[in-house]
C-alpha cells in the first residue's frame, strides 16, 4: 500500500469558502490544501476562521509563489516562513509547480520553465535547497501551458528528469496533462503511462476553459470536464486510486455541487479499489 | 544590457524575454518561437490577474479614476515596480510604495490619489494584520486607574483629506486635515474613528500599554504644557470614554 500524505478526496480552501464549507465534515471533504501565500501573517477573523479548519481537515500546502525555475535568486527566507506555517498548522506536506513567477520581482502568476538540459540541473539544484529548508521532499506540480519557449526536450521528459535529479514527489494534475496534450498536440494518456508511480503524492483535478478547439486555458472557473474525468480513470487504471483533490478558483458554485463533484473521484477511486479486489 | 543577457544560460534568456515581454508588450518582443495567439494567452492573464488584485485594494481609488486611466496607472505598476512580497495581500503594499515612490502622477490625478490609497491599504491592514496573542480584557474595570486593553490592531493617521468621505459620488473634496484612526473592533469587524491631531498622540502613548488612563492623560497634558488645566484633563476622560464605548479601547487590562 503506498504511503501518500492524505487520503481520498479533497477540495482547494479558497477565502471565498470559509463561511460556506462550515459545516462539512472530513468524511464528506477528506483533506484539504491552501496557497500558504495567501494565509501566511494573517491574523484576525479570517486567521481564527482558517484555524478552524486546520485543526478539522488533513492540510496540504499547494505554493504559487516559490518561483522554483526563476532566474531570481531563491528566496530561502520565504521557504522558511512556509515550513513554519506547516509545522504551525500541522500540514502534511508542500507542493508547488514547475514552473517559474518572477523575473526582478513577482509577478503573480505562472510562466513555463523552457525545456532544457541546463534548466533540468538549475531546478533540481533549488528543490533540493528547499527540501533541506522544509525538512522534507517538495512536491512538484505539471503545470498547464499555453506556450513552450525555447523547448529542447518533451514536457514529460523534463519532469522525469527533474524528479531523478531532485528527489522530489509529483503532484500529477490530470486536467493540466489533459490542457497540454490539447495545445502542444502529444498522448495524454502516453504521458500518465511514463509517470514514475512511486513518486506519485497526489492528484488535482479541474475544469478548463475552450478557448479555441486546439487551445484549452486551465482557469479552475468550471466544472470537470469529461475528457478529463476519463483521463483520470485511466490515471487510476495505470497507477491505482490516488489521493486526488478537486480545485475550484473562480465562479465558484454552491457547496451541495462541489461536494457532488468530490463524489464522483470517490466512486471513481470505488471503482479501482472493487476490481482489484 | 545585450553584453549581459548574453551571459545568461540559453533557456535563462528566453524566460527573461518571455517575463519582459509579458510586462512590457510594447517595449520588448516575445521570444521567436511562440506565436502572437498563444502569447496573447499569457499577457492576459497576467494583466487581468494584477488588476483583479488592484482593483481588490482599492476598490474606491480605482471606480474614482475610471477603468482607463486604473489600467494605465496598473501597467505602469506592474512593468516598472521590482514586487519583493510571495504574499498575495501584500500586493497592495507593493502597489502603496509605487505610488510613492515611483510613481509620476499625471495630469488630472486627484491630488489625494496617494492618501485615499493609504487608507484603503490600511483598512485591509487592520483587518488581517495578527494580533500577538489573546487579549486579556475586563468590560467592567476603569479605564483611569488601570491600564487600558488596547484594540490588538489600531493605528491612526493624519491625512491633508477627508480620505474616509472619498467615493465615487464624492470625488473632489476640499482640503481638510483628517486625523483618522482605523481599529479592529471586539467582534475583529474593521471600524474607523475621527478624530484630532492632539488625540492622535493620545493613541500612541496609549498603544505603549505601560501607563493608567489618568497617567497616560497626565502625561499628554505635560507633554503639550497644560499640565494642571483641568478642562482638558476633563476632555481627554471623554474621549477614553468614548473610545471605549466604540472599542478602540476594548477595556482593563487583566
Amino acid at each position: 500500500m503506498p504511503n501518500y500524505p492524505v487520503n481520498g478526496a479533497g477540495l482547494g480552501l479558497r477565502r471565498a469558502l470559509l463561511g460556506p464549507l462550515s459545516s462539512v465534515t472530513p468524511e464528506q471533504i477528506n483533506f484539504m490544501e491552501v496557497a500558504p501565500e495567501n494565509w501566511i501573517g494573517v491574523g484576525g477573523r479570517l486567521g481564527k476562521d482558517f484555524r478552524s479548519y486546520t485543526e478539522r481537515f488533513d492540510f496540504m500546502c499547494h505554493g504559487l509563489s516559490l518561483s522554483i525555475g526563476s532566474p531570481d535568486p531563491l528566496d530561502t527566507s520565504f521557504v522558511k516562513e512556509v515550513g513554519k506555517f506547516m509545522r504551525e498548522h500541522g500540514v502534511k506536506a508542500y507542493s508547488e509547480h514547475l514552473s517559474f513567477c518572477s523575473n526582478e520581482g513577482h509577478m503573480y502568476d505562472l510562466m513555463p520553465i523552457p525545456f532544457t538540459e541546463e534548466a533540468v540541473h538549475y531546478v533540481a539544484q533549488r528543490i533540493q535547497i528547499v527540501q533541506d529548508i522544509i525538512e522534507q521532499p517538495l512536491i512538484i506540480e505539471n503545470v498547464s501551458a499555453y506556450a513552450q519557449p525555447g523547448k529542447e526536450m518533451e514536457e514529460i521528459d523534463f519532469l522525469k528528469a527533474v524528479i531523478d535529479e531532485s528527489g522530489c514527489r509529483l503532484l500529477l494534475d490530470v486536467n493540466n496533462v489533459f490542457v497540454n496534450s490539447t495545445n502542444h498536440g502529444f498522448d495524454a494518456r502516453e504521458y500518465i503511462r511514463k509517470i514514475p508511480v512511486d513518486r506519485i503524492s497526489y492528484l488535482h483535478i479541474a475544469g478548463h476553459y475552450e478557448e479555441a478547439k486546439d487551445l484549452l486555458v486551465d482557469t479552475h472557473g468550471a466544472s470537470v470536464k469529461q475528457d478529463v474525468w476519463d483521463l483520470l480513470d485511466f490515471t487510476y487504471q495505470q497507477h491505482g486510486a490516488i489521493p486526488t483533490l478537486l480545485e475550484r478558483d473562480f465562479n465558484i458554485p454552491s457547496v451541495a455541487e462541489l461536494i457532488s463533484e468530490i463524489d464522483m473521484i470517490k466512486q471513481a477511486q470505488a471503482r479501482i479499489g472493487d476490481s482489484n479486489d | 544590457m545585450i553584453s549581459k543577457l548574453t551571459e545568461l544560460p540559453e533557456f535563462m534568456r528566453v524566460q527573461k524575454e518571455f517575463a519582459s515581454h509579458i510586462k512590457s508588450p510594447l517595449e520588448v518582443a516575445r521570444p521567436v518561437d511562440v506565436d502572437q495567439r498563444h502569447m496573447a494567452i499569457y499577457r492576459d492573464l497576467f494583466f487581468k490577474n494584477i488588476m483583479g488584485f488592484l482593483s481588490g485594494g482599492f476598490p474606491v481609488l480605482a471606480e474614482i479614476m475610471g477603468e482607463e486611466r486604473w489600467e494605465i496607472i496598473g501597467r505602469e505598476f506592474f512593468k516598472r515596480h521590482h514586487n519583493k512580497s510571495p504574499y498575495f495581500l501584500e500586493i497592495s503594499q507593493e502597489f502603496l510604495a509605487f505610488l510613492e515612490h515611483e510613481y509620476i502622477a499625471k495630469e488630472g490625478d486627484p491630488a489625494y490619489m496617494y492618501e485615499l490609497a493609504h487608507y484603503e491599504w490600511l483598512e485591509l491592514f487592520v483587518d488581517v494584520e495578527p494580533e500577538d496573542g489573546e487579549i486579556e480584557f475586563d468590560r467592567d474595570g476603569d479605564i483611569l486607574s488601570t491600564i487600558p486593553a488596547m484594540s490588538p490592531v489600531v493605528e491612526g493617521f493624519l491625512y491633508q483629506y477627508p480620505v474616509h468621505q472619498i467615493s465615487a459620488k464624492n470625488p473632489a473634496p476640499a482640503l481638510k486635515q483628517s486625523a483618522l484612526i482605523v481599529y479592529r473592533g471586539r467582534s475583529d469587524e474593521v471600524a474607523f474613528a475621527e478624530t484630532n491631531p492632539f488625540t492622535l498622540q493620545l493613541l500612541i502613548l496609549l498603544k505603549e500599554g505601560i501607563r493608567t488612563g489618568e497617567e497616560t492623560l497626565r502625561l499628554l497634558l505635560k507633554q503639550n504644557g497644560l499640565e494642571g488645566k483641568q478642562a482638558a484633563y476633563e476632555g481627554g476622560v471623554q474621549t477614553l470614554v468614548q473610545w471605549e464605548k466604540l472599542g478602540v479601547i476594548w477595556g482593563c487590562s487583566r
